[in-house]
């Protein structure tokens, strides 16, 4: 498809395939940048890039992690416009392992996910404080499969990466952040409710 | 296979990564061993609640707004383009915009590449090597002249003696021959003489 071609019936295909993941996108990008303020702007800088580039979108491509790809770049750039390190960096303490929420058997039982707006809050806060332990890639590589929901083999393609550092960086990702989170869940002294 | 083998596996057997066959014997170590199970199941349960959390989003619905409206407002340009760009643009201007594309495609497909820069260098180096070897042989025809032989001198100041000769006997013939030469038979038409 030609660029000139895109046109009405061009955008309209491209927001008809856009539509059913504006809020994974949004999502992904608060997670991934370092600035929230400036995430609702990589979005449309992203998006509007994504269209321009629509003539060139093969259409047994998976749209998703197309615009996925596009748009991490763009969080990526300002990243490191900003040059932001990660303060926080935490090394995994197996005593920390014996707390994690997930090691709860509470899990299983009735209400135990009904949490309250207050402790969704202090969640939140220690997800975010949990990603900030992340280097940039496994950041990345832990949203996209989360919320992208993408394969191992979409997200070595966004990123540009070996499949086999795809499968490093997300172990990485997930043990730093069993990690982070049940540091905040002892300081918090809220691992029985978890 | 062994327990450290499977924990390897761990990650990509609870995303559903691994092909069927590694699956299989993931499956059977399980199957077996009671620790791997609960590893496993326990991860499953992080990575569940992880996933819980970091998808809970908001979709700004003014943004959305804003940016569906940007892509309709880009695309009503783009519509618009082609038929300004096909009355007025001067078939010069078409080429130019061709020729830069050509250079903008052929930099992106080189940019990448270090052999291509190679290359181009090589090339280039044999073509500046080429053009001094030839300058240089230029130059020693130019430099390198012989001096005539004794055989080429004598022929040349025979050939002298023999013009000098020739312009010597020329200039001693008579004035009225030499200004007005006979014609043939002109003594017949002499009105002077009597036969």
């Amino acid at each position: 498809m030609a660029m000139h071609e895109n046109g009405a019936s061009g955008s309209d295909r491209f927001l008809a395939l856009l539509k059913p993941i504006e809020r994974d996108l949004e999502t992904y990008c608060r997670r991934l940048i370092w600035k929230p303020e400036e995430a609702a702007d990589a979005v449309q800088n992203a998006v509007l890039r994504a269209y321009s580039a629509f003539d060139r979108y093969r259409e047994d491509a998976s749209f998703r992690a197309w615009i996925f790809k596009i748009l991490t770049r763009e969080a990526f750039a300002l990243n490191r416009k900003h040059a932001r390190i990660t303060q926080h960096e935490l090394q995994l303490d197996p005593e920390d392992l014996a707390e994690l929420p997930a090691h709860n058997a509470q899990d299983n039982k009735p209400g135990a996910t009904a949490l309250s707006e207050e402790l969704n809050d202090m969640l939140d806060a220690d997800l975010s404080a949990g990603l900030k332990t992340l280097t940039d890639m496994e950041r990345a590589v832990l949203l996209l499969r989360s919320v992208g929901e993408l394969r191992y083999r979409e997200i070595a393609d966004s990123l540009d990466i070996p499949i086999g550092s795809v499968m490093g960086n997300l172990a990485r990702a997930r043990q730093k952040m069993r990690s982070a989170l049940a540091r905040s869940a002892r300081r918090r002294n809220l691992t029985q409710e978890i | 296979m062994k327990c450290d083998e499977a924990r390897q596996c761990m990650h990509a057997y609870n995303d559903f990564e691994l092909d069927d066959k590694v699956r299989m014997e993931v499956g059977q170590h399980l199957a077996a061993c009671p620790d791997c199970t609960r590893a496993f199941s326990e991860e499953q349960k992080f990575n569940a609640l992880i996933k819980s959390r970091l998808t809970n989003g908001q979709r700004t619905a003014a943004l959305w707004e804003s940016i569906e409206s940007s892509v309709a407002d880009h695309a009503r340009e783009i519509s618009r383009a082609p038929s300004r760009s096909g009355a007025e643009t001067s078939q010069h201007e078409r080429g130019a915009a061709w020729l830069a594309a050509l250079v903008r495609t052929c930099y992106a497909s080189l940019l990448p590449s270090p052999r291509a820069w190679a290359a181009l260098a090589s090339v280039w180096a044999v073509i500046l090597t080429l053009n001094l070897l030839s300058r240089g042989g230029e130059t020693s025809t130019a430099t390198v002249t012989q001096p005539p032989s004794v055989s080429q001198v004598q022929f040349a100041l025979k050939q002298r003696q023999l013009l000098t000769a020739e312009l010597g006997a020329a200039s001693s013939l008579p004035d009225k021959a030499r200004s007005a030469p006979p014609s043939p038979r002109s003594d017949l038409r002499d009105p002077t003489r009597n036969s």
